[in-house]
């Protein structure tokens, strides 16, 4: 999908007005980082070039408003997944250690602890890529909790190609590397720390705060509840070409936190191919993707042909995994689930069109046939956007962004949505069709050498696709510190 | 990316059914469960599986030590000639990362549940549900990770005689499988002061340690579970011998208990359990491996002493620079 005309023209005037880049999740760290690692390195007490281990932290905390907005109706029929109208405050807390190993040359293994404590709107329901916090993607309660977010062991062969320099960074011990390598993964993370990475490496905890701007809203890449995945990646990086290939566990139930290891049985595979360039001696990058999913799920005409063959398999008689809707005269997914295959392709650009600013873009196709088993509910989705950072006025640790962003539904998922079925997260009891829209607009104010303050406004139209409710407004402050 | 907790009819089902049993049920309490593992690895450095050699000295240094531990029956409880394997399988993996300075040395510990598993049951009227524990239930689980400070309060590395003392406190991760029905957490807080002492005597090498546990659960009189704080004690030897250049191999048992204080040495309130140890370590300077294999079990195997248990670590250590 190709975003519209006016969110191009958008992009394009905001970023005539003001952004630089590096490269790697979470984001990489300058130099001049006031954290642990660089200042052992400016103690003498540890080398940033040829590091044996690395240990980096964060600290995010965000905190949003929505208002009231005006809905024809809510949680029709007894359907349980809209966004309440009502005003509520919502936040995420995460707190992360960033450890690095050398195994042996070329070997290297990392553990990620992480604490989150969240709180979203509506209990996260009612919303598909325009999920205001794309901290949510993670799944938390009030309550802290602390869990392992990935560990993994990376082998890399070299291909020769001449040297580079690999920065020293949270997941990235510092070390030379092989222009042309092979980079192996085995083990536990997530599957955009190696594909779809964020645009000009800013780290989305200083980025825009919408999910719909952490990668393809459609791509229901295969993930535990929290976006975590367990299996392999392998990557071929050939001078300004890098192509790779993941294959990845899927949740038992969808949207759940349990994970199905028969990766021979049910598993996510994603292929992308990323050209790195230069226009008029200004960085960029183009990134086609590819994924295919074979996961025990619904079929949308499945479940409503099962309803309309016997009006007793709605949302309030099935027995099996469901999201408890209360809607008797709707069909349920649960009376569908079976393996199932999803597809989808999806093309991305990012371009420097000044030292510190840069636009990007980014679409998906899914097929839209099955509901969504890990990330949100879109079927399609299309996003563009532009980012800088402040060197132009003079504060180059500062950050600020925008981004629009459309989601959109298949035949079938409408056609399941207006019969009042539910899916994990949307689901209104009725529907009146249209691309659910996100403009996310932010500031991002270095108040001390790795302290954030943002500002944050987010304006959804049609909020779940639905044009009988919305628009919502959506206001946000973020705290980000770095060690 | 979960919206809400999922309504499985099937569970509530089986909660209605529960429920209509209930009069019948009614003289059966229900286990709660806890932190059944017993097997808490020692920071890395520290030499030993669960003693600490006290080799605390010199400039900022870092360890990093992965332990597994594998566990049989390490909850098992009887009655009325009754016997029930409530955790019959019990494995862990432990990613711990130290930083020593001086003479002290700060460190974290990740116990990562591989699997708990056992059988479920009523013995004397406690009703027990076995833990059900794997990755794919878990697999995310950090199960109530802590925090601990050493110090070497007197002597040196290499010295005849060490004494030091350590705290470590045990934090709940909350984590949607870490609980108390899952055996992997108290839910509550805990914390550890240990008075620790080692020593080096020619190629023999001995550790030790006394302190306490500082556990608010209290189940009794549910069988096998916590009666609220306890005494710590254990101790190790071993001897070693030099393997290779720069290779020693310590060769020796480790053995370590606790017991409630409510019922000092008590049956049933007390465990103790013993490893057959060995480990292979660097002795150069710089950065050295340590690899470690234990093999043992309960003594006393109750109170979260397993039947047997084998134990397998590595371990990078910052090197003995000037020592020994």
């Amino acid at each position: 999908m190709n975003p519209r005309p006016p969110f191009l023209v958008a992009s394009l005037l905001f970023a005539s007005a003001s952004a630089t880049a590096q490269d790697a999740p979470p984001g990489p760290r300058p130099d001049d980082e006031a954290d642990l690692m660089h200042l052992l390195a400016r103690h003498g007490l540890h080398d940033l070039e040829d590091e044996r281990w690395n240990v980096y932290g964060q600290l995010t905390w965000i905190q949003q408003l929505k208002p009231p907005f005006p809905a024809r109706y809510t949680n029709l029929h007894g359907s349980t997944n809209s966004l309440l109208p009502t005003e509520e405050w919502g936040f995420t807390g995460t707190a992360t250690l960033y450890l690095g190993l050398r195994l042996w040359k070329g070997g290297e293994a990392y553990v990620v602890p992480e604490l989150i404590s969240e709180h979203p709107f509506s209990q996260l329901r009612g919303l598909t890529g325009a999920i205001p916090d794309f901290e949510l993607q993670k799944g938390g309660t009030d309550t802290p909790q602390l869990y392992r977010s990935r560990a993994f062991v990376k082998e890399t062969i070299g291909l020769g190609g001449g040297r580079e320099r690999l920065e020293s960074n949270p997941m990235q011990l510092g070390t030379t590397s092989d222009r042309r390598r092979l980079v192996l993964v085995v083990g536990n993370f997530s599957i955009l720390d190696f594909f779809d990475r964020v645009p000009f490496g800013i780290d989305p905890r200083q980025g825009l705060f919408s999910l719909a701007f952490l990668t393809y809203a459609a791509w229901d890449f295969a993930s535990d509840a929290r976006g975590y995945s367990w299996g392999g990646v392998a990557e071929l990086d050939w001078d300004d070409w890098s192509v790779r290939f993941g294959r990845i566990t899927p949740p038992e139930e969808p949207n759940q936190l349990q994970v199905d290891f028969r990766l021979w049985e049910y598993y996510g595979d994603q292929l992308e191919i990323e050209h790195r360039h230069r226009v008029w001696g200004l960085d960029g990058r183009a990134r086609v993707l590819g994924f295919h999913n074979h996961e025990f799920m619904g079929r949308f005409d499945d479940a409503v042909a099962a309803f309309e063959a016997d009006p007793q398999k709605n949302a309030t008689t099935c027995t099996g995994f469901n999201y408890g809707s209360q809607n008797s005269t709707a069909p349920d997914l649960c009376w569908a689930r079976r393996p199932n295959d999803k597809v989808g392709v999806g093309f991305y650009l990012e371009q420097y069109v000044a030292p510190d600013i840069g636009v990007f873009l980014r679409g998906m196709w899914a097929d839209g046939q099955t509901e969504v088993d890990a990330y949100t509910s879109a079927d399609r989705s299309a996003s563009a956007g532009a980012l800088a950072r402040g060197a132009a006025w003079g504060r180059p640790a500062d950050v600020a962004g925008l981004g629009l962003n459309a989601s959109f539904l298949s035949a079938a998922h409408a056609e399941y949505l207006r019969l009042g079925g539910i899916d994990g997260f949307i689901g209104d009891g009725a529907i009146s069709p249209a691309p659910e829209e996100t403009i996310d607009v932010f500031y991002s104010v270095n108040l001390l050498a790795a302290l954030w303050l943002s500002g944050d406004y987010q304006h959804i139209v049609n909020p779940a696709m639905n044009a009988a409710r919305g628009p919502v407004e959506v206001f946000g402050a973020r705290l980000h510190a770095e060690f | 990316m979960r919206s809400s907790e999922p309504i499985d009819r099937l569970a509530l089902a089986a909660l209605a059914v529960c429920a209509a049993f209930a009069p019948r049920a009614a003289a059966q309490i229900p286990a709660q469960g806890f932190a059944l593992e017993r097997f808490v690895p020692s920071a890395p450095g520290a030499g030993w599986f669960v003693m600490d050699d006290l080799d605390i000295q010199g400039e900022l240094r870092g360890a990093v030590e992965l332990t597994t531990s594998v566990a049989h029956d390490p909850l098992v409880v009887g009655g009325g000639g009754q016997r029930l394997a409530v955790v019959s399988s019990e494995a862990f993996a432990d990613l711990a990362v130290a930083a020593s300075w001086k003479r002290f040395r700060l460190y974290l510990d990740l116990p990562m549940p591989l699997l708990l598993a056992g059988e479920s049951g009523t013995i004397d009227g406690h009703r027990f549900s076995a833990p059900l524990v794997n990755l794919g239930t878990n697999p995310d689980s950090i199960a109530d990770p802590s925090v601990g400070v050493d110090a070497l309060l007197a002597g040196r590395p290499g010295s005849a005689f060490r004494l030091g003392a350590g705290a470590q406190l045990f934090v709940p991760s909350n984590g949607p499988g870490d609980t108390r029905a899952s055996y992997l957490t108290d839910g509550t807080v805990r914390a550890m002061l240990r008075l620790l002492a080692a020593g080096d005597l020619g190629s023999y090498r001995y550790a030790g340690e006394l302190g306490g546990e500082l556990r608010p659960l209290d189940d009794w009189p549910t069988p096998g579970s916590p009666q609220g704080s306890e005494l710590l004690f254990g101790a190790a030897a071993g001897r070693s011998f030099p393997v290779l250049t720069d290779w020693a191999l310590i060769v020796g048992p480790e053995l370590w208990g606790e017991t409630a204080f409510a019922s000092l040495f008590g049956s049933g309130a007390t465990g103790l359990e013993g490893l057959l140890t060995g480990r292979l370590e660097g002795t150069g300077d710089g950065e050295q491996l340590r690899f470690k294999l234990g093999a043992g079990g309960g003594i006393v195997p109750q109170f979260g002493a397993p039947e047997w248990r084998v134990v397998l670590a590595l371990e990078l250590f910052g090197g003995a620079a000037g020592a020994r």
